[in-house]
Protein backbone atom coordinates (compact mmCIF):
# COMPACT_ATOMS: atom_id res chain seq x y z
CA UNK A 1 0.00 0.00 0.00
CA UNK A 2 1.56 3.65 -0.56
CA UNK A 3 1.06 6.32 1.63
CA UNK A 4 -1.49 7.85 -0.36
CA UNK A 5 -3.37 4.33 -0.98
CA UNK A 6 -3.11 4.30 3.03
CA UNK A 7 -4.52 7.77 3.11
CA UNK A 8 -7.25 7.29 1.01
CA UNK A 9 -8.37 3.92 3.01
CA UNK A 10 -7.76 5.73 6.37
CA UNK A 11 -10.63 8.48 4.94
CA UNK A 12 -12.62 6.22 3.84
CA UNK A 13 -13.13 4.67 7.46
CA UNK A 14 -13.62 8.02 8.97
CA UNK A 15 -17.70 7.95 8.47
CA UNK A 16 -18.14 5.03 10.15
CA UNK A 17 -16.77 6.89 13.20
CA UNK A 18 -13.39 5.09 13.04
CA UNK A 19 -11.50 6.97 15.46
CA UNK A 20 -7.79 4.56 15.73
CA UNK A 21 -8.11 5.17 11.82
CA UNK A 22 -8.50 9.15 12.42
CA UNK A 23 -5.65 8.69 14.64
CA UNK A 24 -3.47 7.18 12.07
CA UNK A 25 -4.17 9.44 9.57
CA UNK A 26 -3.71 12.03 12.13
CA UNK A 27 -0.11 10.72 12.77
CA UNK A 28 0.51 10.50 8.66
CA UNK A 29 -0.43 14.05 7.42
CA UNK A 30 -0.32 16.21 10.80
CA UNK A 31 3.54 17.20 9.92
CA UNK A 32 2.02 18.38 6.76
CA UNK A 33 -0.78 20.01 7.34
CA UNK A 34 0.79 21.99 9.94
CA UNK A 35 3.46 23.38 7.66
CA UNK A 36 0.81 24.64 5.33
CA UNK A 37 -0.93 26.12 8.25
CA UNK A 38 2.29 28.10 8.92
CA UNK A 39 3.24 28.91 5.95
CA UNK A 40 0.14 30.52 5.17
CA UNK A 41 -0.39 32.20 8.56
CA UNK A 42 2.99 32.79 9.62
CA UNK A 43 2.19 32.33 13.19
CA UNK A 44 2.52 29.06 15.38
CA UNK A 45 -0.70 29.51 17.68
CA UNK A 46 -2.53 30.75 14.84
CA UNK A 47 -1.31 27.64 12.73
CA UNK A 48 -2.37 25.36 15.45
CA UNK A 49 -5.54 26.42 15.83
CA UNK A 50 -5.48 25.90 12.47
CA UNK A 51 -4.51 22.58 12.01
CA UNK A 52 -7.37 21.94 14.83
CA UNK A 53 -9.76 23.16 12.69
CA UNK A 54 -8.58 21.14 9.84
CA UNK A 55 -9.25 17.44 11.36
CA UNK A 56 -12.52 18.51 12.75
CA UNK A 57 -13.85 19.38 9.07
CA UNK A 58 -12.24 16.43 7.85
CA UNK A 59 -13.73 14.30 10.45
CA UNK A 60 -17.01 15.57 9.70
CA UNK A 61 -16.77 16.08 5.80
CA UNK A 62 -14.87 12.49 5.13
CA UNK A 63 -18.00 11.00 3.84
CA UNK A 64 -17.67 13.43 1.23
CA UNK A 65 -14.64 12.91 0.08
CA UNK A 66 -15.47 10.88 -3.17
CA UNK A 67 -12.27 8.43 -3.83
CA UNK A 68 -10.20 8.66 -6.65
CA UNK A 69 -12.20 12.13 -7.42
CA UNK A 70 -8.77 13.40 -6.76
CA UNK A 71 -5.72 12.74 -4.30
CA UNK A 72 -6.57 11.87 -0.66
CA UNK A 73 -3.62 14.33 0.24
CA UNK A 74 -4.31 16.70 -2.00
CA UNK A 75 -7.99 16.98 -0.54
CA UNK A 76 -6.52 17.26 2.96
CA UNK A 77 -4.16 20.30 1.47
CA UNK A 78 -7.07 21.91 0.11
CA UNK A 79 -9.02 21.72 3.36
CA UNK A 80 -5.85 23.29 5.79
CA UNK A 81 -4.97 25.61 3.07
CA UNK A 82 -8.47 26.97 2.69
CA UNK A 83 -8.91 27.00 6.35
CA UNK A 84 -6.11 29.09 6.96
CA UNK A 85 -6.83 31.44 4.73
CA UNK A 86 -9.96 31.92 6.17
CA UNK A 87 -8.65 32.86 9.32
CA UNK A 88 -5.90 34.95 8.03
CA UNK A 89 -8.82 36.70 6.26
CA UNK A 90 -10.55 37.08 9.13
CA UNK A 91 -7.69 38.17 10.79
CA UNK A 92 -7.28 40.86 9.16
CA UNK A 93 -11.04 41.82 8.94
CA UNK A 94 -10.67 41.69 12.91
CA UNK A 95 -13.27 38.93 12.69
CA UNK A 96 -13.55 36.04 14.53
CA UNK A 97 -13.78 33.29 12.01
CA UNK A 98 -15.95 32.66 8.65
CA UNK A 99 -17.53 30.04 6.84
CA UNK A 100 -14.27 28.64 4.69
CA UNK A 101 -14.70 27.07 1.22
CA UNK A 102 -14.45 23.11 1.41
CA UNK A 103 -12.61 20.88 -0.91
CA UNK A 104 -14.90 20.23 -3.84
CA UNK A 105 -15.41 16.60 -4.57
CA UNK A 106 -15.32 16.27 -8.46
CA UNK A 107 -18.65 15.01 -9.62
CA UNK A 108 -19.08 11.90 -11.57
CA UNK A 109 -15.92 11.54 -12.28
CA UNK A 110 -14.97 8.35 -14.78
CA UNK A 111 -12.03 6.24 -13.64
CA UNK A 112 -10.38 7.76 -16.96
CA UNK A 113 -11.46 11.73 -15.48
CA UNK A 114 -9.62 10.58 -12.98
CA UNK A 115 -6.54 9.67 -14.63
CA UNK A 116 -6.48 12.42 -16.47
CA UNK A 117 -6.96 15.01 -13.83
CA UNK A 118 -4.58 13.64 -11.78
CA UNK A 119 -1.69 13.17 -14.10
CA UNK A 120 -2.76 17.13 -15.14
CA UNK A 121 -2.64 18.46 -11.25
CA UNK A 122 1.22 16.60 -11.29
CA UNK A 123 1.96 18.62 -13.65
CA UNK A 124 1.54 22.19 -12.26
CA UNK A 125 4.95 22.57 -11.05
CA UNK A 126 6.36 22.21 -14.34
CA UNK A 127 4.12 24.20 -15.71
CA UNK A 128 4.62 26.89 -13.00
CA UNK A 129 8.53 27.23 -14.73
CA UNK A 130 7.48 28.17 -17.95
CA UNK A 131 5.58 31.00 -16.61
CA UNK A 132 7.61 34.50 -16.26
CA UNK A 133 9.49 34.09 -12.78
CA UNK A 134 7.52 37.08 -11.47
CA UNK A 135 3.49 35.26 -12.42
CA UNK A 136 4.54 32.59 -10.94
CA UNK A 137 5.68 33.98 -7.59
CA UNK A 138 2.47 35.33 -7.53
CA UNK A 139 0.26 32.32 -8.40
CA UNK A 140 2.34 30.65 -5.14
CA UNK A 141 2.24 34.00 -3.20
CA UNK A 142 -1.50 33.74 -3.50
CA UNK A 143 -1.92 29.96 -3.09
CA UNK A 144 0.48 29.68 -0.02
CA UNK A 145 0.61 33.18 1.00
CA UNK A 146 -3.00 34.07 1.08
CA UNK A 147 -2.12 37.53 -1.14
CA UNK A 148 -5.37 39.01 -2.46
CA UNK A 149 -5.69 40.87 -5.60
CA UNK A 150 -5.08 43.85 -3.58
CA UNK A 151 -1.69 42.79 -2.05
CA UNK A 152 -0.63 41.93 -5.72
CA UNK A 153 -1.51 45.29 -6.86
CA UNK A 154 0.50 46.93 -3.79
CA UNK A 155 3.16 45.28 -4.16
CA UNK A 156 3.46 45.55 -7.92
CA UNK A 157 1.93 49.47 -7.75
CA UNK A 158 -0.74 48.74 -10.51
CA UNK A 159 -4.13 48.89 -10.60
CA UNK A 160 -6.26 46.49 -9.54
CA UNK A 161 -7.65 45.39 -12.67
CA UNK A 162 -4.69 45.30 -14.75
CA UNK A 163 -3.17 42.64 -11.25
CA UNK A 164 -6.09 40.74 -11.62
CA UNK A 165 -6.29 40.75 -16.13
CA UNK A 166 -2.66 39.55 -16.36
CA UNK A 167 -3.11 36.34 -13.09
CA UNK A 168 -5.99 35.72 -15.03
CA UNK A 169 -3.84 35.37 -18.10
CA UNK A 170 -1.37 33.41 -16.39
CA UNK A 171 -4.13 30.73 -15.08
CA UNK A 172 -5.22 30.60 -18.37
CA UNK A 173 -1.60 29.91 -19.54
CA UNK A 174 -1.21 27.33 -16.59
CA UNK A 175 -4.23 25.31 -17.96
CA UNK A 176 -3.11 25.31 -21.26
CA UNK A 177 0.22 23.66 -19.94
CA UNK A 178 -1.48 21.11 -17.68
CA UNK A 179 -4.19 19.91 -20.54
CA UNK A 180 -0.81 18.92 -22.96
CA UNK B 1 -13.06 18.78 -19.45
CA UNK B 2 -14.43 15.32 -18.63
CA UNK B 3 -18.02 16.98 -18.85
CA UNK B 4 -19.19 19.73 -21.07
CA UNK B 5 -16.53 22.23 -21.99
CA UNK B 6 -16.13 25.45 -20.01
CA UNK B 7 -15.70 28.48 -21.23
CA UNK B 8 -11.77 29.55 -20.67
CA UNK B 9 -13.28 32.47 -18.90
CA UNK B 10 -15.51 30.46 -16.09
CA UNK B 11 -12.08 28.16 -15.93
CA UNK B 12 -10.43 31.19 -14.53
CA UNK B 13 -12.96 32.37 -12.58
CA UNK B 14 -12.73 28.38 -11.18
CA UNK B 15 -9.17 28.92 -10.28
CA UNK B 16 -9.54 32.34 -8.82
CA UNK B 17 -12.28 30.67 -6.88
CA UNK B 18 -10.07 27.84 -5.67
CA UNK B 19 -7.04 30.59 -4.81
CA UNK B 20 -10.09 32.25 -2.54
CA UNK B 21 -9.08 35.19 -4.80
CA UNK B 22 -12.73 36.07 -4.85
CA UNK B 23 -14.60 38.11 -2.73
CA UNK B 24 -17.78 39.34 -1.65
CA UNK B 25 -21.19 38.86 -4.57
CA UNK B 26 -18.70 37.30 -6.80
CA UNK B 27 -17.45 34.66 -4.79
CA UNK B 28 -21.15 34.17 -3.60
CA UNK B 29 -22.22 34.28 -7.33
CA UNK B 30 -19.62 31.43 -7.31
CA UNK B 31 -20.56 29.49 -5.02
CA UNK B 32 -24.46 29.54 -6.37
CA UNK B 33 -23.66 28.20 -9.85
CA UNK B 34 -21.73 25.63 -8.49
CA UNK B 35 -24.44 23.91 -6.50
CA UNK B 36 -26.18 23.70 -10.18
CA UNK B 37 -23.12 23.52 -12.57
CA UNK B 38 -21.21 20.14 -12.68
CA UNK B 39 -19.06 21.17 -14.92
CA UNK B 40 -18.07 24.21 -13.08
CA UNK B 41 -17.78 22.31 -9.51
CA UNK B 42 -15.43 19.83 -11.48
CA UNK B 43 -12.97 22.39 -12.44
CA UNK B 44 -12.72 23.79 -9.20
CA UNK B 45 -12.03 20.41 -7.93
CA UNK B 46 -9.27 20.18 -10.60
CA UNK B 47 -8.16 23.82 -9.84
CA UNK B 48 -8.05 22.42 -6.22
CA UNK B 49 -6.26 18.99 -6.58
CA UNK B 50 -3.33 21.11 -9.03
CA UNK B 51 -2.81 23.86 -6.84
CA UNK B 52 -2.58 21.06 -3.83
CA UNK B 53 0.40 19.78 -5.23
CA UNK B 54 2.27 22.86 -4.67
CA UNK B 55 2.44 22.25 -1.15
CA UNK B 56 5.24 20.16 -2.41
CA UNK B 57 7.10 22.95 -1.56
CA UNK B 58 6.14 23.42 2.13
CA UNK B 59 8.42 21.67 4.62
CA UNK B 60 6.48 19.29 7.39
CA UNK B 61 6.56 20.81 10.94
CA UNK B 62 5.66 18.27 13.79
CA UNK B 63 2.54 19.20 15.69
CA UNK B 64 2.97 19.54 19.39
CA UNK B 65 1.33 17.23 21.50
CA UNK B 66 -1.54 19.79 22.64
CA UNK B 67 -3.04 19.97 19.29
CA UNK B 68 -3.99 16.11 19.20
CA UNK B 69 -5.13 16.69 22.96
CA UNK B 70 -7.36 19.44 22.46
CA UNK B 71 -8.77 17.96 18.92
CA UNK B 72 -9.45 14.91 20.58
CA UNK B 73 -11.03 16.16 23.23
CA UNK B 74 -13.46 18.30 20.91
CA UNK B 75 -14.16 15.69 18.87
CA UNK B 76 -14.33 12.38 21.51
CA UNK B 77 -15.11 14.05 24.40
CA UNK B 78 -18.56 12.18 26.09
CA UNK B 79 -21.30 14.96 26.38
CA UNK B 80 -21.97 15.53 29.79
CA UNK B 81 -24.01 12.59 31.84
CA UNK B 82 -23.77 10.03 28.60
CA UNK B 83 -23.20 6.22 29.03
CA UNK B 84 -19.45 5.25 28.68
CA UNK B 85 -19.60 3.53 25.84
CA UNK B 86 -18.87 -0.48 26.21
CA UNK B 87 -17.39 -2.70 24.19
CA UNK B 88 -14.95 -4.50 21.88
CA UNK B 89 -12.61 -1.91 20.15
CA UNK B 90 -14.67 -1.83 16.66
CA UNK B 91 -17.77 -0.97 18.47
CA UNK B 92 -16.62 1.71 20.37
CA UNK B 93 -16.40 3.37 17.36
CA UNK B 94 -19.71 2.91 16.32
CA UNK B 95 -21.01 3.80 19.70
CA UNK B 96 -20.67 7.62 18.64
CA UNK B 97 -22.98 7.07 16.15
CA UNK B 98 -26.70 7.57 16.74
CA UNK B 99 -28.40 3.94 17.09
CA UNK B 100 -32.07 4.70 16.75
CA UNK B 101 -33.30 1.44 17.65
CA UNK B 102 -32.52 -2.09 18.42
CA UNK B 103 -30.79 -3.86 15.66
CA UNK B 104 -30.00 -7.24 15.42
CA UNK B 105 -28.34 -8.33 12.74
CA UNK B 106 -27.69 -12.07 12.24
CA UNK B 107 -24.99 -13.39 9.47
CA UNK B 108 -25.79 -16.94 9.30
CA UNK B 109 -22.83 -19.05 7.18
CA UNK B 110 -23.26 -22.41 5.98
CA UNK B 111 -20.57 -25.27 4.28
CA UNK B 112 -21.53 -26.08 0.57
CA UNK B 113 -24.11 -28.16 0.48
CA UNK B 114 -25.21 -30.44 -2.41
CA UNK B 115 -28.50 -29.89 -1.71
CA UNK B 116 -30.63 -26.17 -2.49
CA UNK B 117 -31.21 -25.53 1.19
CA UNK B 118 -30.00 -22.64 3.22
CA UNK B 119 -28.23 -24.12 6.52
CA UNK B 120 -26.88 -21.74 8.63
CA UNK B 121 -23.84 -22.14 10.62
CA UNK B 122 -22.74 -19.09 11.91
CA UNK B 123 -24.41 -15.80 13.74
CA UNK B 124 -24.01 -12.19 14.92
CA UNK B 125 -25.81 -10.18 16.63
CA UNK B 126 -26.20 -6.43 17.97
CA UNK B 127 -28.69 -5.00 19.92
CA UNK B 128 -29.92 -1.46 20.77
CA UNK B 129 -32.38 0.07 23.08
CA UNK B 130 -35.52 -0.33 21.30
CA UNK B 131 -36.24 -1.80 18.48
CA UNK B 132 -37.04 0.54 15.65
CA UNK B 133 -35.20 -1.40 13.53
CA UNK B 134 -34.28 -5.11 13.16
CA UNK B 135 -32.63 -6.83 10.14
CA UNK B 136 -31.34 -10.24 9.73
CA UNK B 137 -28.64 -11.30 7.01
CA UNK B 138 -27.88 -14.74 5.92
CA UNK B 139 -25.28 -16.35 3.83
CA UNK B 140 -24.25 -19.33 2.11
CA UNK B 141 -20.85 -19.24 0.95
CA UNK B 142 -21.43 -22.48 -1.45
CA UNK B 143 -24.21 -20.21 -3.58
CA UNK B 144 -22.13 -16.68 -2.89
CA UNK B 145 -25.32 -15.62 -2.00
CA UNK B 146 -26.54 -13.02 0.86
CA UNK B 147 -30.04 -13.04 1.58
CA UNK B 148 -31.36 -10.01 3.94
CA UNK B 149 -34.34 -9.86 6.02
CA UNK B 150 -35.69 -6.61 7.25
CA UNK B 151 -37.77 -7.52 10.29
CA UNK B 152 -38.42 -4.21 11.46
CA UNK B 153 -37.98 -0.57 10.83
CA UNK B 154 -36.94 1.40 7.68
CA UNK B 155 -34.56 4.03 6.31
CA UNK B 156 -35.68 7.76 7.71
CA UNK B 157 -38.14 9.43 4.58
CA UNK B 158 -36.43 10.34 1.72
CA UNK B 159 -33.49 8.41 2.68
CA UNK B 160 -32.41 4.58 1.66
CA UNK B 161 -30.88 1.40 3.66
CA UNK B 162 -27.51 0.66 2.35
CA UNK B 163 -25.37 -2.66 3.56
CA UNK B 164 -21.71 -2.32 4.23
CA UNK B 165 -18.93 -5.15 4.44
CA UNK B 166 -15.73 -4.19 6.65
CA UNK B 167 -12.72 -6.40 6.23
CA UNK B 168 -9.79 -5.86 8.89
CA UNK B 169 -8.58 -1.92 8.32
CA UNK B 170 -10.01 -2.18 4.33
CA UNK B 171 -12.38 0.61 3.45
CA UNK B 172 -16.32 -0.44 3.87
CA UNK B 173 -17.18 -2.17 0.56
CA UNK B 174 -21.00 -1.98 -0.46
CA UNK B 175 -23.33 -4.82 -0.55
CA UNK B 176 -26.01 -2.79 -1.86
CA UNK B 177 -29.41 -1.32 -1.23
CA UNK B 178 -31.83 -3.01 0.91
CA UNK B 179 -34.59 -1.59 -0.75
CA UNK B 180 -37.53 -4.31 -0.17
CA UNK B 181 -38.17 -6.25 3.29
CA UNK B 182 -36.48 -9.26 1.73
CA UNK B 183 -33.01 -8.59 -0.19
CA UNK B 184 -30.99 -11.03 -2.07
CA UNK B 185 -27.19 -10.01 -2.72
CA UNK B 186 -24.16 -11.50 -3.99
CA UNK B 187 -20.91 -11.16 -1.93
CA UNK B 188 -17.92 -9.88 -3.60
CA UNK B 189 -15.41 -13.03 -4.24
CA UNK B 190 -13.05 -11.24 -2.98
CA UNK B 191 -14.72 -10.91 0.28
CA UNK B 192 -15.84 -14.60 0.47
CA UNK B 193 -12.95 -16.10 1.91
CA UNK B 194 -12.84 -13.62 4.78
CA UNK B 195 -16.55 -14.32 5.20
CA UNK B 196 -15.92 -15.43 8.68
CA UNK B 197 -14.11 -12.12 9.72
CA UNK B 198 -16.39 -9.70 8.07
CA UNK B 199 -18.61 -6.89 10.66
CA UNK B 200 -21.52 -5.38 8.46
CA UNK B 201 -22.78 -2.02 9.15
CA UNK B 202 -25.65 -0.52 7.50
CA UNK B 203 -25.82 3.05 6.90
CA UNK B 204 -28.73 5.64 5.58
CA UNK B 205 -28.01 6.95 1.78
CA UNK B 206 -29.81 9.27 -0.45
CA UNK B 207 -31.69 7.37 -2.88
CA UNK B 208 -29.59 5.48 -5.22
CA UNK B 209 -27.13 4.73 -2.54
CA UNK B 210 -24.17 6.29 -1.53
CA UNK B 211 -23.21 8.61 -4.27
CA UNK B 212 -19.29 7.95 -3.42
CA UNK B 213 -18.81 4.44 -2.83
CA UNK B 214 -18.36 4.92 0.96
CA UNK B 215 -21.10 5.23 3.62
CA UNK B 216 -21.59 9.23 3.58
CA UNK B 217 -25.08 9.01 5.95
CA UNK B 218 -25.29 7.78 9.86
CA UNK B 219 -24.44 4.11 10.17
CA UNK B 220 -27.90 2.67 11.91
CA UNK B 221 -26.44 -0.83 12.65
CA UNK B 222 -23.39 -2.61 12.69
CA UNK B 223 -22.53 -6.47 13.79
CA UNK B 224 -19.26 -8.75 13.09
CA UNK B 225 -19.62 -12.13 12.12
CA UNK B 226 -19.97 -14.82 14.78
CA UNK B 227 -19.94 -18.68 14.30
CA UNK B 228 -23.11 -20.16 16.15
Amino acid sequence: MTPEDEIEALIARLPLGDRAAFGRLYDLTGAKLHGVCLRVLKDGTAAEDAVQETYVKVWNAAGRFAPGAGSAMGWLVTIARNTAIDRLRARRRGEVGTEAAEALPAPGATPEAVAEARSEAARIVLCLDELDPGHRAAVVGVYLDGLSYADLAERRGMPLNTVRTWLRRSLQRLKECMAR
Amino acid sequence: MSTEPLTPEDDALAAEYALSLLEGAERAEVEARLAREPALAAAVARWQAAFAELAEEVAPVPVPERVRRRLEARLFAPPPGARTAAGPGWLRWLSGVAVSGAVVVALFLVAPLPGLRFAPAFTAELQAEDSALDILASYDPGRGELRVERRAGGPPAGRVLQLWALAGDAAPVSLGLLESEATRLVLPPELAPVAGELTLAVSEEPPGGSPTGLPTGQVLAAAPVQPL
